[in-house]
């Protein structure tokens, strides 16, 4: 039987961690998730996990070692937040570039300038083409869930893509709730040992890594790359079914609420709990979460809206190009020939300012 | 004490057909470091810089161990992350004891980019020998200024000569209390890979600044770059030494004068062209006498 705990965000991130019980853990402090680091320190001090933390002086540090660590054997892991985000990003490319199956932690929160500590998806969004699989989590059952299906999935043989797992700063992060939680021992059989498929510390086949690249060797590199992305959908719902015969909760690119609608709202993470209270009582609109944002669902998303005539696209970030916000233009893309639906893009909540059901009604009238 | 009989048998780790320029001093240093820990299993992790590109193009190498190379400015922390995979790992992957890692980055990733890296990694004391093979600029870049370049250097970004000092990276590492820290020259191997293996001896982080003197950059013959860098040595410029458990050592005597070194190379041109600047000669040479008076006093 799985037991049910009450937990938040971060604390829910840092028990799965553990669970999954990576050789290292590469961290460095960062609002809204330092709890995740925190929480494993104190698992460490227990004698509750017994993998080398990393305490860096910087994210930059911290995504540098977390990359050489995987690349050395080990199953690495780490987490950050806005800024750190920022700073990791020259690093998410070489972690993606080199194929290495990391899973990283991510409290969504608002990029300065001007400096603000609450969620967007302006850290997130910005690093949309890093080369790293995004799964967005609305509740702080997803985060646990997530989490664990991640690493799985980026640690699949075919693929070696690292994984984010993002949800809301100082919403999903700091929200308590009762979650469904697994033994270590059931999460461990699901992740299975940790067996790199090569490390750089094979003594008997040494081997250069990362070195220079001239233009031949660089596009066939980004090419391989973009091939394993394409695989990534069907890894995922394979882990996705084996999960959910363990916890009967599985993983969906999209989840829908009243398909059947021609007004579709289209959001993702903690915002959808209060567009379902807002649309709970009318059957002309419906919800579509998208759960999976890199690589992006867009078959999903043409079967799920090629049938509706009116699509809001709720944004939690501005791409400031005048045209709207990355989730409106994924949309508009995807179903660019397929639909003549009317497409609008409302960019909303910016730096935690609160999206309330007076809101949602006001953009669906 | 090194074993150069055994060393000058084996096949060296660290192998020719690279694409440093000829005369380059920091091959001379990569050679000496590879070759000096060639019986021990090493992993070598280098920063983006010239020794980076020129002895990593795809899909050849010249390191015949372990190497890594991630950015230009994160090489030390990468280094802690394969020593936390090294230790967690030692039993699954069946890795051998006594693992040495030496990180190998320019005075660029050392004294300006990746300074922070270095510092924190000095600080949490992860194992590995950091050797900066520093020829004073950004020459990868070709030629800019970097805040190792000495006082009075002509670079491309500094056309009328540097008019800052440069900083002591060496006595800064020192400062993080560090049990081993010294000075070579790519004008003494010997010397360099004695450094080197006393190194590995010790835990923790050792920190070697070594000169490497870049004809490129510095405008000498690349015939002379073992005879600038010993100079470089002799004249006080770049003091030889060594920091032990808190004890200073100087390894060569202060015998010649700043004059000769500086007249070897073009970028110091504008001191003796069109004519001889005899006041800034002079400032140079009272700088570097008071510098080895400072470091005298802390070899007593």
């Amino acid at each position: 039987m799985n037991k049910k705990i009450g937990t938040t965000g971060n604390e829910a991130a840092a028990l799965a961690i553990k669970q999954i019980n990576p050789e290292v853990i590469a961290a460095y402090p960062i609002t809204p998730t330092t709890q995740i680091m925190e929480t494993l320190a104190d698992y460490e001090a227990k004698g509750d996990y017994n993998g080398q933390i990393i305490l860096v002086e910087s994210e930059h540090s911290a995504m540098s070692a977390t990359v050489a660590a995987s690349l050395s054997g080990a199953r690495a892991m780490t987490a950050t937040a806005s800024q750190g985000l920022a700073l990791m990003n020259e690093v998410l490319h070489i972690a993606s570039g080199l194929f290495t199956p990391i899973t990283m932690v991510v409290g969504a929160r608002a990029l300065s300038a001007p400096i603000n500590i609450h969620n967007d998806h302006s850290d997130v969004m910005s690093v949309l083409d890093s080369g790293w699989i995004q799964f967005y989590a609305e509740t702080v059952q997803d985060v646990y869930d997530f989490i664990i299906q991640a690493v799985k999935i980026s640690e699949n043989p075919k693929l070696q893509i690292p994984s984010m797992v993002i949800m809301d700063g100082f919403i999903t992060t700091h929200e308590f709730t009762n979650i469904e939680i697994m033994s270590d021992s059931k999460v461990q059989k699901f992740v299975g040992k940790y067996q790199p498929i090569d490390s750089l510390l094979d003594f008997e086949n040494p081997k250069t890594i990362g070195g220079f690249a001239l233009p031949d060797v660089y596009s066939e590199t980004k090419n391989a790359q973009s091939k394993r992305m394409k695989k990534v959908k069907s890894i995922i719902k394979m882990v996705a079914n084996q999960y959910q015969k363990i916890t009967d909760r599985g993983f969906k690119f999209l989840e829908i609420d009243n398909p059947k609608a021609k007004k579709m709202i289209v959001a993702q993470a903690s915002v959808c709990g209060t567009i379902r209270e807002a649309i709970k009582n009318n059957s002309k609109v419906g919800l579509c979460k998208i759960n999976l944002f890199r690589p992006f669902p867009d078959q999903e998303i043409i079967n799920a809206l090629s049938d509706s005539k009116e699509i809001i696209v709720v944004d939690r970030a501005n791409s400031f190009d005048s045209i709207g916000g990355p989730v409106y233009k994924e949309i508009r893309a995807a179903l660019f020939g397929k639909s003549n639906a009317k497409i609008t893009n409302h960019i909303l909540g910016l730096g935690g300012k609160n999206i309330s059901i007076l809101d949602i009604k006001k953009i669906i009238k | 004490m090194i074993d150069f009989k055994k060393i000058s048998q084996q096949k060296g780790k660290f192998i020719g057909g690279h694409h440093l320029c000829a005369g380059c001093g920091a091959g001379i240093i990569a050679r000496a470091a590879a070759n000096s820990l060639s019986d021990k299993p090493l992993v070598v992790i280098v920063a983006t810089g010239c020794l980076e590109v020129a002895t990593t193009l795809i899909p050849k190498t010249n390191w015949l161990m372990p190497c890594l190379h991630l950015a230009f400015e994160n090489a030390p922390a990468a280094a802690s992350g394969v020593w936390a995979a090294y230790q967690k790992t030692k039993y699954k992957q069946k890795l051998p004891e006594d693992l040495q890692i030496l990180v190998i980055a320019g005075d660029g990733a050392s004294y300006d980019i990746g300074f922070q890296s270095l510092s924190g990694a000095a600080e949490r004391n992860d194992n590995l020998i950091y050797l900066c093979y520093n020829n004073e600029a950004y020459m990868n870049t070709g030629v800019q200024r970097s805040s190792a370049s000495p006082y009075c250097a002509e670079t491309s970004t500094t056309p009328a000569g540097k008019k800052k000092n440069p900083k002591d990276l060496t006595k800064i590492m020192i400062a993080h209390n560090i049990e081993y820290a010294a000075q070579a020259t790519a004008g003494d191997p010997i010397d360099l890979m004695n450094k080197i293996e006393k190194a590995s001896n010790y835990s923790g982080v050792k920190f070697i600044n070594a000169l490497a003197p870049c004809t490129r950059g510095w405008g000498f013959d690349e015939s002379k770059t073992v005879e600038i860098g010993m100079l470089a040595a002799e004249t006080g410029f770049w003091p030889i030494y060594e920091f032990e458990k808190g004890k200073y050592k100087i390894n060569i005597l202060k015998t010649k004068k700043i004059k000769e070194f500086l007249s070897m190379q073009k970028r110091y041109a504008h001191l003796f062209s069109p004519k001889e600047n005899n006041q800034e000669i002079e400032k140079i040479q009272k700088m570097i006498d008071n510098n080895w008076r400072v470091l005298e006093n802390l070899a007593k």
